[in-house]
């Protein structure tokens, strides 16, 4: 059992927040969520370790983290959520109870922070966009043409640099004016998803 | 690989030792795999453990000290003989000075030997006999002195045991064969684990020898290298003495040169002196965060485990995937008209379990105590980024105070250079002693300090390059020896955590240490492990080490238990029995009033391996002890049932 404090919170909240939005999740949204939450802490200076679990690339050029999946499998079993068409599912009265009380602890203070802007950014760009936004961030796009399996956030890869260069440059346009990070990582997804052709394509 | 033969304790006397107000004479025969002493807090259940070490060594280990303090092998024992007397002073009255006394005997391979020392007199001893193999006892004349005695005790103990010098023994039988109060880690002491690593896996024990004095020697060729730059930073303040001139004899302008060179002096010293001040601040500063993240790792291991009792474990029936799986076991045996006894046993067990989970699930609870540990946690945690924050302004100053130190000493040299004349004048105006001769003086100084600190680093180069031929003769031997040790250590640590456990070797510029991978590496830092579970993978290496070095010894342990989860108790129990066989043997003491580890032991080893010693029956008790002891002995009660349960059916065997 991979499962750990940090994804199950992660699940819990980021799932509250699509059921607002989407009426359910699955796991691939939970997942690409909680990656773009990650690479946004990294934006805010925050080492990698950070962000306490780790992530692959799955086999659909998905960021897949074996703590979220089995947390996920977990919450399901115990019913903290429950399935409500194939593989999609709700937070149940005893997941919102359990989220609210996680909530109040100072040990999430931090991420959530991130996650929330993850979830933010819900609000002005569509789901599928940010999906594909990220499959052309530098690090996922290299992890799609290397067929080896490793751990998508690690130190000193050429991707990371190139990554690290990105945030560079993205502080750089937004003049240090926002204090928020919200419009960074809008502007960032955004410009992704213009940038190249899909990796699908 | 069996290299060593290690003593296996068989009787201890102590007499007339006052804190056991009880009894004059304390005789103990341990002839069981297992001797445990039980008995409240505050009764001396450690002093008993120290007195057994210092009967077979002489020392008492400093517990305030750090083996890093000692830096050597031969010195720690040097150095630890002369604890003993404060250690033992307030435990033995005035009248009792000279009679208290302890004797210990014990087994070197077949060879007998009984010591008896006085609790003042570490150099000593007051008795000592040797029965070779066959029983009879060696010659030893009755004109020997009490501390000749104590020589050749040890020689002769140094030729039986395969060591090369007493002081391993010491080392060995203070670090590695006992686990006490002060609970020293091997596995995060890398310093006492470099010495253990050479001494069971070196070539021989002359190279554990070699290692430590290279050891040391790399250390202090390191401390005389820094030293260095502090002298100079003094010749330059006998420098500006030096300088104090007769100003009359000098020229306004030359007076100027001087002053200004005066000044830039005693900026010198100024920031010199502050420079000193934040070394020393930052050495806190590194302090007080190590010792925070030490708590915050602790911290997060608990928090992990009450975060999972947060969550309430409770699959429903028809997705239990295990339930569902026996119950089709048992559909396809009715079936196949098979037996199915077995599949609903299980079913059994399993309800069991689940039962048994159910009892710790107590969300509310774990809510709160979730809330606590957060809490705490977020405290260190705020408390070590504000630590941070001070390093790095400190290390900020520094850089800045090295380049304000760099400017003045440079200007100091262009100075000197562009004003020869004017300090040869000074030199003309000195009326005692010529400037020119003192400033080549004080720059022979410089020079041969220069040449001191090329000469540390030569030899601190040499000395590594040596210890980097016996680590790697060091490491191969380890590797040979990995067929018995890893699966050794493997199967008391498995036995106790229930999860599988590597064992690495490595080598790096701070010397050879052994690492853990637990499970699947996600444990790889000793912060995941609790602090009790840690105890007791660091007593698993221990047993491993004495399984792979030596055919008998005794593993001498006090008070394991702790804070120990209730779950791994018995575990604990498990492994203590594990070890505890033929000629091996634990000698412990606890405070049973709550611990299942004794159960499991007593359960394991009952009348045949194990005994059991009251320490009611040596000394008095205060009244919080007697309530604690009431609890002692009705857990004591439950354990004598256990034991004598098997005496009865050992009896009616008979």
């Amino acid at each position: 059992m991979n499962k750990s404090p940090e994804a199950i919170f992660d699940i819990l909240y980021i799932g509250s927040h699509l059921q607002t939005k989407l009426e359910d999740f699955n796991l691939n949204e939970i997942q690409f969520m909680a990656y773009l939450s990650c690479l946004i802490s990294l934006y805010d200076k925050n080492p990698i370790a950070f962000w306490k679990y780790k992530f692959i690339k799955n086999d659909y050029s998905s960021p897949y983290s074996v703590e979220l999946h089995s947390s996920l499998n977990f919450l399901q079993k115990n019913s903290y959520i429950n399935e409500t068409t194939e593989n999609y599912y709700q937070l149940t009265e005893r997941g919102y109870s359990n989220l609210g009380f996680y909530d109040s602890l100072s040990s999430f203070k931090n991420r959530k922070k991130y996650l929330q802007i993850a979830c933010n950014s819900l609000s002005i760009i569509p789901i599928n966009i940010v999906k594909e936004a990220i499959r052309k961030e530098p690090i996922m796009k290299s992890a799609f043409h290397n067929p080896g399996k490793r751990f998508l956030l690690d130190k000193e890869t050429p991707a990371m640099i190139a990554l690290y260069n990105d945030f560079f440059n993205l502080h750089i346009a937004m003049n240090d004016d926002y204090n928020d990070l919200l419009a960074p990582a809008v502007v960032w997804l955004q410009s992704l998803s213009t940038k190249n052709p899909t990796i699908n394509d | 690989m069996l290299r060593f033969n290690f003593p296996n304790i068989t009787s201890i006397i102590i007499e007339n030792f006052s804190l056991y107000k009880k009894a004059e004479k304390i005789s103990i025969d341990i002839d069981k795999n297992v001797f445990c002493l039980v008995g409240a807090n505050g009764l001396g259940k450690s002093t008993f453990i120290t007195i057994l070490n210092y009967a077979l060594t002489g020392i008492v280990k400093n517990p305030e000290r750090s083996f890093t303090w000692y830096n050597s092998v031969s010195s720690f024992y040097n150095k630890s003989k002369s604890f003993a007397a404060s250690y033992f002073d307030g435990r033995i009255n005035e009248s009792d000075y000279d009679l208290a006394q302890v004797t210990v005997k014990f087994k070197i391979a077949d060879i007998e030997y009984k010591i008896t020392r006085g609790f003042f007199e570490p150099d000593e001893l007051r008795a000592f006999e040797k029965k070779d193999n066959t029983g009879k006892p060696i010659d030893i004349s009755e004109k020997y002195t009490s501390s000749e005695l104590d020589q050749l005790y040890k020689k002769h103990f140094v030729q039986d045991s395969g060591l090369s010098e007493f002081a391993q023994f010491a080392f060995l039988q203070s670090y590695v064969f006992t686990f006490d109060e002060t609970h020293q880690l091997l596995f995060w002491d890398s310093a006492i684990m470099e010495r253990v690593l050479y001494l069971f896996f070196g070539l021989d024990s002359s190279t554990a020898k070699n290692a430590d004095k290279l050891r040391k020697d790399i250390n202090a060729y390191d401390s005389k290298f820094r030293n260095l730059q502090w002298q100079i930073t003094q010749s330059r303040k006998e420098l500006k003495k030096m300088l104090e001139i007769d100003e009359d004899s000098l020229t306004e302008k030359d007076n100027d040169i001087v002053e200004k060179h005066k000044e830039l002096l005693k900026d010198f010293e100024v920031y010199q002196e502050e420079l000193n001040s934040i070394g020393k601040e930052l050495q806190e500063c590194d302090l007080n965060i190590a010792d925070l993240s030490l708590k915050i790792s602790s911290l997060r291991a608990e928090y992990d485990e009450i975060f999972n009792q947060s969550l309430i474990n409770d699959t429903p029936v028809e997705k239990d995937e295990e339930l569902l799986k026996i119950v089709k076991d048992i559909k396809s045996k009715i079936f196949s008209n098979e037996p199915f006894q077995e599949y609903i046993d299980r079913l059994i067990t399993l309800f069991k379990q689940q039962k048994e989970k159910s009892k710790y699930t107590d969300q509310e609870d774990s809510f709160k105590n979730l809330k606590k540990i957060d809490e705490k946690l977020n405290s260190h945690i705020e408390k070590q980024e504000t630590v941070q924050k001070r390093k790095e302004r400190f290390l900020q100053k520094e850089k800045e105070l090295h380049i304000t130190i760099e400017g003045i000493n440079k200007q100091i040299k262009t100075i000197e250079e562009d004003n020869k004349n004017v300090f040869e004048n000074i030199s003309g105006a000195k009326s005692s002693e010529s400037i020119a001769l003192l400033k080549k003086s004080f720059q022979e100084q410089i020079d041969r300090y220069l040449e001191q600190k090329e000469e540390s680093h030569t030899k601190r180069e040499e000395a590594r390059k040596e210890l980097k031929k016996l680590e790697s003769s060091m490491s191969k031997s380890f590797v040979k020896a990995e067929e018995t040790f890893v699966p050794k250590f493997n199967s008391f640590a498995k036995s106790f955590l229930g999860l599988e456990i590597d064992i690495e070797l490595n080598l790096n510029n701070k010397g050879a240490n052994l690492s853990l991978r637990i499970d699947d590496g996600k444990r790889k830092d000793s912060f995941q492990l609790s602090e009790s579970q840690r105890y007791f993978i660091d007593i698993a290496l221990r047993m491993a080490l004495l399984g792979i070095g030596t055919n008998e010894a005794s593993l001498l342990i006090d008070t394991p238990e702790g804070s120990l989860d209730i779950a791994y108790e018995s575990r604990a129990g498990k492994m203590i029995a594990d070890f505890s066989k033929d000629k091996y043997s634990t000698i412990m003491t606890a405070n049973i009033n709550s611990s299942q580890l004794l159960l499991e032991l007593a359960k394991i080893c009952r009348y045949n391996r194990m005994h059991i010693e009251r320490m009611t029956d040596w000394t008095y008790l205060s009244e919080v002890q007697n309530k604690e002891n009431d609890k002692i002995e009705s857990a004591f009660s439950t354990i004598e049932q256990l034991i004598k349960e098997d005496e009865q059916i050992t009896g009616s065997n008979i």
